[in-house]
């Protein structure tokens, strides 16, 4: 096997030079050397007949007119007449109503598992046992601190549900072609989901979906 | 205020509709940008620096191009491209070039979309919308002769693609490639292997008959 070349010039060095040899930007001496090869070596001579053809046919690409359908924006000036401007047509809004929905959604189920839990813990509690306000100020009962278990059946189809919201919120934003990010959805949506949820209910602050909040 | 903008404006949406339509290959999305062009220059009018109008009208297209583009990777499909509509091309006298040169064109205008940027930037702001050497280095930000860099390598890139078509299309059976075949000194045949370098970088090589 023998690459094609001469003692100035071989086929590689022919080719990193060929565009600028039909941009006529190589200087005499290099040119010459270029031409006496291309003339020897009939596959760099293709290569450069296809070169010229690129730069023709990039040439012979016209430049297009615009249709009337996109105008200025401001307004139009006509005979002293100003039509409105007509919005550019986008990309389809972000169905938010659906994410928030679907998020929302999404929390109750997270939180579900919780409630219930605290709910069952907190409904045995002995006549004597502190009042909720006392609880939100940090005196956990040993009621709460001893929660009943939860089913895992519950917890298992609770689950199920988890992963067919996500699988739905991806599609909603796969078809929408957003992404809802991990800051939006923590930060944004499921802390303060959480810290609403918490106040409603009346539940301590336990670190569920997000919430860094104290109760107090 | 209001006649400079559209003064400007006509001036430009011919420009910027033809770069987007050579980036995005769709009329639609060019005509999108190009309104969104516009709607950013009426916003910025006021604060822009009219000397650098056409750079700033460049870059704009430009990023905007790159947005779309990303939106629509996961979906294009090369059979969504639409070709350089016919009636903004120059009529020719025979009809067997024309057909030939329009294969040729369609091929070119499929190409230049595949090349990244900056380098179908430089292509089509030269080429095709004929802007000088510094004209696009100010578009571009960038230096004059990282702008030629850029020019040589897009041409490089579209030959190679170009050349591996035609090489694809022999095999096929399709066409007649490009290339010779066959040398007359020692019966030797030429092996072209385009866009991948054999051996130690050597476009070009040479196997026994």
């Amino acid at each position: 096997m023998s690459k094609h070349e001469d003692r100035e010039m071989d086929c590689e060095r022919a080719d990193a030079w060929l565009e600028a040899l039909v941009d006529g930007e190589v200087d005499p001496v290099q040119r010459r050397r270029l031409q006496q090869h291309v003339e020897r070596c009939r596959a760099c001579a293709a290569e450069l007949e296809l070169a010229q053809r690129i730069r023709a046919g990039l040439r012979a690409l016209p430049v297009l007119t615009c249709t009337d359908r996109v105008r200025p924006a401001g307004g139009e000036v006509t005979d002293g007449r100003t039509t409105p401007f007509r919005p550019v047509p986008s990309a389809p809004p972000i169905r938010w109503r659906s994410v928030l929905a679907l998020a929302a959604m999404l929390a109750l189920i997270l939180a579900l598992p919780r409630l219930l839990s605290d709910r069952s813990a907190e409904a045995p509690s002995t006549p004597g046992s502190p009042p909720i306000a006392e609880r939100l100020e940090g005196a956990p009962t040993e009621a709460a601190a001893a929660p009943e278990a939860v089913d895992p059946a519950l917890v298992a189809a609770q689950e199920a549900e988890v992963k067919l919201a996500l699988a739905y919120l991806g599609q909603i934003t796969d078809a929408t072609r957003h992404t809802v990010g991990h800051e939006v959805l923590g930060e944004k949506l499921m802390a303060p989901l959480g810290r609403s949820l918490r106040d409603v209910l009346l539940l301590p602050s336990s670190g569920g979906f997000g919430g860094e909040r104290d109760a107090s | 205020m209001r006649g400079d903008y559209h003064q400007a404006a006509e001036a430009q949406r011919h420009q910027i509709y033809t770069f987007a339509f050579y980036s995005l290959r769709n009329r639609e999305d060019a005509e999108d940008v190009t309104q969104e062009v516009l709607i950013r220059l009426w916003k910025h009018w006021q604060r822009l620096d009219k000397g650098g109008l056409r750079a700033w009208v460049i870059q704009v297209t430009r990023n905007l191009c790159r947005d779309l583009a990303r939106q629509r990777s996961r979906r294009w499909r090369e059979a969504d491209a639409e070709e350089v509509p016919v009636d903004a091309l120059p009529a020719a006298e025979d009809p067997g070039a024309d057909a030939e040169a329009e294969e040729f064109r369609r091929r070119l205008s499929a190409a230049l979309r595949q090349i990244p940027e900056p380098y179908r930037s430089a292509l089509i702001l030269r080429e095709i919308q004929d802007l000088k050497y510094d004209e696009i280095a100010v578009a571009l930000d960038r230096p004059l002769n990282t702008v030629k860099v850029y020019l040589h390598r897009g041409r490089k890139m579209l030959r190679r693609q170009l050349s591996e078509e035609t090489l694809a299309s022999a095999v096929e059976g399709d066409v007649e490639p490009a290339a010779p075949e066959r040398r007359i000194d020692g019966g030797r045949t030429p092996l072209r292997r385009f866009g991948r370098r054999i051996g130690a970088g050597k476009d070009c090589v040479y196997v026994e008959a």
